[in-house]
């Protein structure tokens, strides 16, 4: 190998590949509230219906029969819907079964990267939760129950914190990068668990050593159901344990020191430094809290309803790895993580053993639920960029004449969306919506205002944020989101809502003299670069 | 550090990289004695053998090659261990587990890891961080298959796996380049999206029945001469097409990337961005170009699995973590062709361990399959020299 290729090789590298990652995803979070996370998920299924119709398959007929394999429709029990309650009650406990242990290893995603860490070893931390459980559910059969299962939860939630807390003690000490060492820790982890499980492994069972799966968990060390019968695999109170964590995990966020400095470190490693926060602590110490959520998922998996586990088991799953996609849906945030979850255990379930195999393949939508889970966080790590590209857009459609002199020309609109059947009056509506949100930084956007105004929303939102702008500039809004109910009635109601919001637009561009960058409120709300 | 006035004046072969490149060898040779076809069984032989590497590596660690001095050594140490432990064993199981086409085996594990390292090298070498290789790798694995199978040729096979693993690599470029978004992520979505697509068309495509038997695959090659030596047509004289072909994309890549100005430009994008835009490097044309190498290459190594050394089938989630196998091949290499290489051979010789060991002792077996983990978060944490990425990997580049 020649030696003189790379004469930096032995200088220490930058400590931070990522440093504006979490500041972005901060902003973002701030912009796009609750919009933009429920666009970018009926966008992934949007896409996924596409494919299923593209195969030749109904994609609503597809989407139906995993909502109610979900048993979404339970929650909705319609009149008309002649299904025995009984299966939709039981799928749906299924899905929160799968959604308990999704909102734990969402937080287990979500909680480091409050901390500027991206921890993609939730599926290592969730095998080590899983093995140790097992071993003190299988080899403490003695206890009694309640201190059994506790023991088991909390020596899950320790092993799991003590796994991810390596990568933390990487990053601490050596700077290695976190998504390399818990990558490398997830496989570990995978194999070691294979091992223990397998042939002659420690934690095999002993009663047929030709099956490479470990030993049932011990009746004391179950967690005991309260909905649903514990022999058909009820939901069990290791349910209100992850509604907890979630509560936990916002306590510790925004009502704790801890939870000031991690948040801090995530939003500037250097400024925190600068005020005193202990930086390399607080890897160690967020590492370890989300190990101790993945853990814990791990846990109440083992002693809730799994109780065996096996090497064919390891291979196939999969939870893991999706705490990232609930994470960043939920945009990390505990109610987010709690929505997230609940939709990708529903949609986890609904495909594959809750679905109606008459109504739609399983073995084909399970694999739609992966690519929906795909979809979701190319579009989450999009989402945030979209942001970045509207506030470089701004001051280049302004200064492009984005805004027409003398305002827009409004009669020209109307006549014109008369005609076409208000197809131009669409491209109106990308219009505003695009341009208040250039102006405000915050607001759904063009395209997520066109088609939330498909479903109606948008109707009453554009006229909201035009009301908010007028009000930010201190001027009386004429339009308000009531203005939105004109839209109600048909054709001339439209019309008649285009013009005022045309028009209220005209008025505040004559009102105020467009320099975005004087704005103070612009200022303030900057994407940090 | 070495001093730039030792680079002048001694010749390459007895600087103390180069030693310490002999010493790691020797380390090997030291573990080799003791097996067949040579099978010492005097735990001497090994043993004296692996203190001459330890003692190159500390010779090249006390000049300066710190990183591949300490690499030296720990060859020696695992050459001594090892080779003490084969010369206990009875060589009737030495002669079950290291037979010659052991060495066909390793190359076989090696081969889809090599090209998966190169890929993310090529494209980490640019400033793009790929951790969706493993994507990539299933995409070539089940398009490969599906284009053999309808195209009725290996050769048509490899050109939509090509494509198929360049068109997802184009969406990760796309999304790191242009969108500037997160390249971790957008990775980790390229892994999640390409599994679900490749099962999904698998199971609309095939149905519940297998992919047909007697696709077209890639063909072996057997070198006329050598194919009926002892030993040497058993480990080298019958191997897949793709095995030499990946073996000839490493140097064929090093010579790119660090001896031509193509290279050059690739590593300026990587190193710092905007001093190769200020000379007037198209920083995104290179970014973009080098991801979808990085994804054509992946995608290969996916097809050797599925079209190649498979022999023309597929299952879903068919690469079963290789992606990142070969991820964690490329950093161990250090983010170099040979080293990636090497790394992959490493990690293809614990994994064919892995396949041979269960005949005495299963549970052993399956950790050699964590083995190549463990090492790359040894490497990435430092203890044997640091593992260094391209300084700016992983950074989008804003153009001003």
């Amino acid at each position: 190998m020649s030696s003189n290729a790379e004469p930096t090789a032995n200088v220490p590298p930058e400590q931070e590949p990522h440093p504006d990652f979490a500041v972005r995803l901060g902003a973002a979070q701030r912009a796009g509230g609750l919009i933009v996370p429920v666009l970018t998920a009926i966008l992934a299924f949007l896409a996924g219906g596409i494919v299923v119709a593209a195969t030749g398959h109904n994609p609503w007929t597809a989407y139906r029969g995993i909502w109610d394999g979900a048993g979404f429709n339970w929650l909705f029990h319609i009149p008309w819907d002649t299904n025995t309650i009984h299966i939709d009650a039981f799928n749906l406990s299924q899905t929160l079964l799968i959604t308990t242990t999704l909102i734990l290893t969402g937080l287990a995603v979500a909680f480091p990267f409050r901390c500027g860490l991206f921890n993609i070893g939730g599926q290592g931390q969730y095998l080590v939760g899983l093995v140790v459980a097992n071993w003190v559910g299988v080899d403490f059969a003695s206890w009694p129950t309640l201190p059994h299962v506790l023991l088991g939860i909390g020596a899950a939630a320790f092993a799991g914190a003590a796994w991810a807390g390596i990568a933390g003690f990487l990053k601490a000490t050596t700077g290695a990068h976190e998504v390399i060492s818990t990558i490398m820790l997830n496989w570990i982890a995978i194999w070691g668990a294979q091992y223990l499980f397998g042939q002659g492994g420690p934690l095999q069972n002993t009663y047929n050593t030709a099956a490479p799966e470990s030993g049932p968990v011990a009746q004391s060390a179950h967690i005991p159901t309260f909905w649903g019968s514990s022999l058909l695999q009820g939901l069990d109170y290791g349910f209100f344990v992850a509604i907890a964590a979630l509560v936990v995990f916002w306590l510790i966020l925004n009502r704790t020191t801890l939870g000031y400095e991690v948040r801090a470190v995530g939003f500037n490693p250097e400024a925190a430094a600068y005020g005193g926060i202990n930086v390399r602590r607080k890897y160690i110490q967020a590492m370890a809290i989300s190990g101790a959520f993945a853990g814990l998922a791990g846990a109440l998996d083992m002693l809730g309803y799994l109780f065996q586990f096996g090497v064919l088991d390891v291979q196939a799953s999969q939870i893991g790895f999706f705490g990232i996609a609930v994470a960043l849906l939920g945009r990390n945030t505990a109610i987010g993580t709690g929505l997230a979850a609940f939709l990708f255990g529903g949609l986890l379930y609904g495909t594959t053993r809750g679905l109606d195999p008459n109504v739609f393949d399983p073995s084909l939508a399970g694999n739609l639920t992966s690519m929906i889970q795909g979809l979701i966080v190319l579009f989450v790590g999009a989402d945030i960029f979209i942001l970045y590209i509207w506030n470089a857009r701004r001051k280049v459609r302004r200064s492009a004449g984005f805004v027409p002199d003398g305002g827009r020309p409004v009669g020209m609109v109307l006549l014109l969306s008369f005609f076409t059947f208000g197809l131009y009056g669409i491209y109106w509506l990308y219009r505003s919506f695009a341009e208040v949100r250039a102006e405000r930084d915050s607001g759904v956007g063009g395209v997520g205002g066109v088609l939330l105004s498909v479903i109606g929303v948008g109707v009453f939102l554009l006229p909201s944020y035009i009301g908010k702008m007028f009000t930010e500039r201190g001027r009386r809004p004429p339009i308000s989101g009531w203005t939105g109910c004109w839209a109600i009635f048909p054709y001339l109601g439209g019309l008649i809502w285009m013009a005022k919001m045309q028009l209220a637009l005209n008025e505040y561009w004559g009102a105020v003299d467009v320099h975005p960058t004087e704005t103070p409120h612009v200022a303030t709300r900057e994407v940090a670069t | 550090m070495t001093t730039v006035g030792s680079f002048q004046q001694t010749h390459w072969a007895f600087r103390p990289r180069t030693i310490a490149v002999y010493g790691s060898v020797l380390g090997l040779v030291a573990f080799w004695s003791a097996i067949p076809p040579f099978t010492a069984r005097s735990p001497f032989v090994p043993i004296v053998i692996g203190i001459f590497a330890i003692a190159a590596g500390v010779w090249a660690v006390s000049r300066g090659a710190r990183r591949v001095g300490w690499g030296a050594v720990a060859s020696g140490i695992l050459g001594i261990g090892l080779g003490v432990l084969a010369t206990r064993s009875s060589s009737g199981n030495l002669d079950t587990v290291f037979t010659a086409d052991l060495i066909a085996q390793v190359l076989v594990f090696a081969t889809p890891l090599t090209f998966g390292a190169l890929g993310g090298m090529v494209s980490e070498r640019a400033g793009v961080v790929n951790v969706g290789l493993e994507g990539m790798m299933l995409m070539g694995a089940f398009w490969g298959v599906y284009g053999a199978d309808k195209g009725g040729n290996w050769f048509v096979g490899i050109l939509v796996a090509l494509a198929a693993g360049g068109l997802f690599a184009l969406i990760h470029a796309y999304w790191a380049i242009h969108l500037r978004g997160d390249q971790i992520i957008s990775g980790m979505a390229i892994n999640f999206l390409a599994l679900g697509v490749t099962g999904y068309f698998f199971e609309q495509l095939y149905g519940n029945k297998n992919i047909p038997a007697g696709v077209s695959t890639i063909p072996n090659v057997a070198i006329p001469g050598i194919d009926h030596l002892r030993f040497v047509g058993p480990a080298i004289g019958d191997l897949n097409l793709l095995i030499w072909v990946g073996i000839i994309f490493v140097p064929l890549s090093y010579f790119v990337l660090f001896k031509t100005p193509l290279g050059l430009r690739v590593r300026a994008c990587g190193e710092h961005p905007r001093a190769a835009d200020t000379v007037g490097i198209n920083v995104y044309a290179t970014r973009y170009a080098a991801v979808i190498v990085s994804g054509m290459l992946a995608a290969l190594g996916g097809a050797f699995l599925s079209i190649g050394f498979g022999g023309g089938s597929f299952t879903e989630n068919m690469t079963e973590g290789r992606g990142f196998n070969a991820l964690a091949a490329m950093i161990f290499g250090n983010w170099r062709p040979f080293g990636a290489w090497g790394a992959a051979l490493l990690f293809g010789f614990s994994t064919a361990l892995a396949f041979r060991l269960p005949v005495y002792s299963p549970p052993a077996a399956t950790l050699f399959q964590a083995l190549p983990y463990v090492l790359t978060l040894i490497a990435v944490a430092g203890v044997i020299g640091r593992s260094i990425p391209p300084k700016a990997d992983g950074q989008p580049y804003a153009k001003q």
